[in-house]
């Protein structure tokens, strides 16, 4: 096994990415690759990954003795299988994204300030990289987590051998034996292919995912707001400290934003198909469900995007498509909770019911989150350029959701086109931030010490967050004229 | 006449509102980049080499402690373990490290095992361990670190 070996199986992985999301995408020779490609391309990678690491533990489950079918199966059935079903898929047709240029040419002067601006992005974003794969160097075992729970899970996978099943022991219950395992696989089936362990494999993973994310909003803002936008909008992703810092940690938690922001995008262009809506929604479900096999908060974000979509009557109709999408990835995760995870520390540390509710209507339990929820987003602290400076500049804890705010206030509204899928969204990011809120209210250890996790919580839905807002308005840069809206109010 | 006028300067305010934030979004995103390019020398990180090496973070010279033992224990189904000294964060962190890289075998709580994995501060403190325990010393890595037998009874 070989370095070779693994590019292998990381081409077959985009290879069934890019099948699969040949037959859940609608296709159109003018909206191909061309338009939609930077959202694609990320979309492809992230299922060929899941993919992958689905299979691997199906194969550590099923036939953990027979390494010759598991790679039979893995580099060249199921690639040809995601490729013919995305030769089979009927093709369906697009109402063309909202075009800015054709609106309104640009002027030369607008077009050298749009590619200066792709430059800046451009730069900055390679930077960010750079900084989450020197995070990723300098610790090279991951953070906390990344050590103490993905990556020791990674290593009972490739070295456990029948007793990988160690990992799920109640005796090691600080590695949380109830946790998904698409991170952990991932990485493990890499060093099976590999050949043998090493750290460089976690990291990649990590920066990659990193990487991923930013290129997935930048390619979904370009496509659905224009590249001006674009660029804002990953400037406003790529400038975040947790982003960054967690990007390099190799942790589970810039994966799962990336498949929140893909479930999003995909209802986003379902809004925009008038065939094969009904795929979208598919995808979108898968996208969701892959999610729930990054993170248990995964979970959450299946259920509150199905109630979103269930509450919005004309969303309702393709909810079944959603959860059909899902039902893969949560059949697998209802597999291992029920055969191998024992209960959730969540339910199984909390000692009665009266307790629970006590901590739901316990005031001061509720000042502590809200305030760190406030205190992270618009909070400021004060910043002294030096040691011996009297005067202290208040700076924002979370600059991006302030800016974010002040793009949303100064922005147009105008979701058009995009409404019930922005609204659908919206929704969904509102209710998973109230169930990360009661999930912290009721659970059973140091309250103080839980809501530090706030900003990695809140990592989760940054990304969707920055794409919902700039959807619900017109955002920054676009002239008024171009909007029919605001013409119809000037008159 | 009025409204339109107030219209207009409702847009005029909104662009300029819009033009602030385009270049605070720019210079926020430029600064922070910076600074943490500055905090983070990606550059000298990656030029000082492998991780084995470069890897100078508290997590990378707790896990080092480990590898040695991995070879003896391989195919052990779980050890005890038992460390001292420090915060308890620190014990804390010596035992999940010792986990992790000892991983498939379990590192569980030391009291009922055979096998035990004794990490301490120094040598010192891990002779008073022995002695206050029925433990017989299979192997001895250094800096407190050993690997222990319970005596039958």
């Amino acid at each position: 096994m070989s370095i070779a070996w693994v590019m292998v199986a990381m081409g077959v992985s985009v290879c069934t990415g890019w099948g699969l999301l040949r037959a859940l995408w609608p296709r159109d020779s003018a909206y191909a690759v061309g338009k939609s490609g930077l959202v694609r391309i990320p979309l492809a990678i992230g299922l060929g990954w899941a993919v992958g690491a689905a299979h691997y533990c199906v194969w550590r489950v099923v036939y953990p003795e027979l390494e010759w079918l598991y790679r039979l199966m893995d580099c060249l059935v199921i690639p040809a299988a995601a490729w013919w079903a995305g030769r089979m898929a009927r093709s369906g047709s697009w109402v063309p994204p909202r075009a800015h240029s054709a609106l309104q040419p640009l002027s030369p002067i607008h077009r050298s300030y749009v590619g200066a601006l792709v430059g800046l992005t451009l730069g900055v974003g390679i930077a960010a990289v750079c900084i989450s794969a020197a995070q990723a160097w300098r610790e090279p075992l991951g953070a906390w987590d990344g050590w103490a729970i993905w990556n020791l899970k990674a290593r009972f996978l490739y070295r456990g051998g029948p007793h990988w099943t160690g990992m799920f022991s109640k005796d090691i219950w600080f590695s949380h034996p109830d946790y998904p395992l698409l991170l952990p696989a991932s990485i493990a089936r890499l060093w099976s292919y590999l050949g043998h362990e090493n750290t460089l494999v976690p990291q990649l993973t990590a920066v990659a995912a990193t990487g991923l994310v930013a290129l997935l909003l930048f390619g979904v803002l370009a496509w659905l707001r224009g590249v001006e936008q674009a660029c804002f909008g990953t400037l406003l992703l790529v400038s975040s400290k947790v982003f960054l810092y967690y990007g390099g940690a190799q942790v589970a938690d810039v994966p799962l934003s990336f498949f929140l922001l893909g479930a999003i995008i995909a209802l986003a262009a379902a809004q925009r198909s008038q065939q094969g809506v009904r795929a979208l929604f598919a995808l979108s479900g898968v996208l969701a469900g892959c999610g729930a096999m990054v993170k248990n908060e995964g979970l959450v974000i299946c259920v509150v995007l199905l109630a979103a979509c269930i509450m919005r009557r004309d969303l309702r109709r393709n909810a079944l498509m959603l959860v059909m999408g899902m039902a893969p990835a949560l059949s697998l995760m209802a597999v291992q909770k029920t055969l191998f995870a024992g209960e959730s520390y969540l339910v199984a540390d909390q000692s009665s019911f009266q307790a629970v509710v006590q901590k739901l209507v316990d005031p001061s339990r509720h000042q502590t989150i809200a305030w760190a929820l406030l205190d992270h987003n618009v909070g400021f602290y004060p910043w002294r350029p030096l040691a011996a400076c009297p005067l202290a500049i208040p700076l924002p804890n979370h600059p991006g959701m302030v800016l974010l705010l002040l793009t949303f206030v100064c922005g147009i509204w105008g979701v058009g086109r995009d409404r019930l899928a922005v609204a659908a969204a919206a929704v969904t990011l509102l209710l998973t931030v109230g169930t990360y809120y009661v999930v912290l209210l009721i659970m059973p250890y140091d309250l103080a010490t839980l809501v530090e996790s706030w900003p990695r919580l809140q990592l989760h839905i940054w990304p969707s967050l920055i794409l919902v807002l700039f959807l619900m308005t017109r955002g920054l840069g676009e002239s008024e004229q171009a909007c029919p809206a605001s013409r119809s109010l000037a008159r | 006449m009025t409204t339109q006028y107030k219209v207009r300067a409702g847009e005029r305010l909104r662009a300029a509102g819009r033009a602030v934030v385009q270049v605070a979004i720019v210079l926020w995103a430029v600064l922070a980049v910076r600074v943490y390019l500055d905090r983070n020398q990606p550059l000298r990180q990656f030029a000082a080499g492998p991780w084995h090496q470069a890897g100078k973070d508290r997590f990378s010279q707790a896990a080092r402690v480990y590898l040695p033992l991995r070879d003896r224990l391989r195919g052990v189904q779980s050890v005890g373990f038992v460390c001292g000294g420090g915060s308890e964060d620190a014990r804390t962190m010596r035992h999940y490290m010792a986990q992790s890289m000892l991983a498939p075998t379990l590192v569980v709580r030391w009291e009922e095992q055979r096998v035990v994995i004794a990490a301490f501060d120094n040598d010192g403190q891990l002779a008073q361990f022995m002695l206050a325990g029925p433990f017989r010393l299979r192997e001895h890595f250094g800096s407190g670190l050993a690997i222990l037998d319970r005596e039958a009874k």
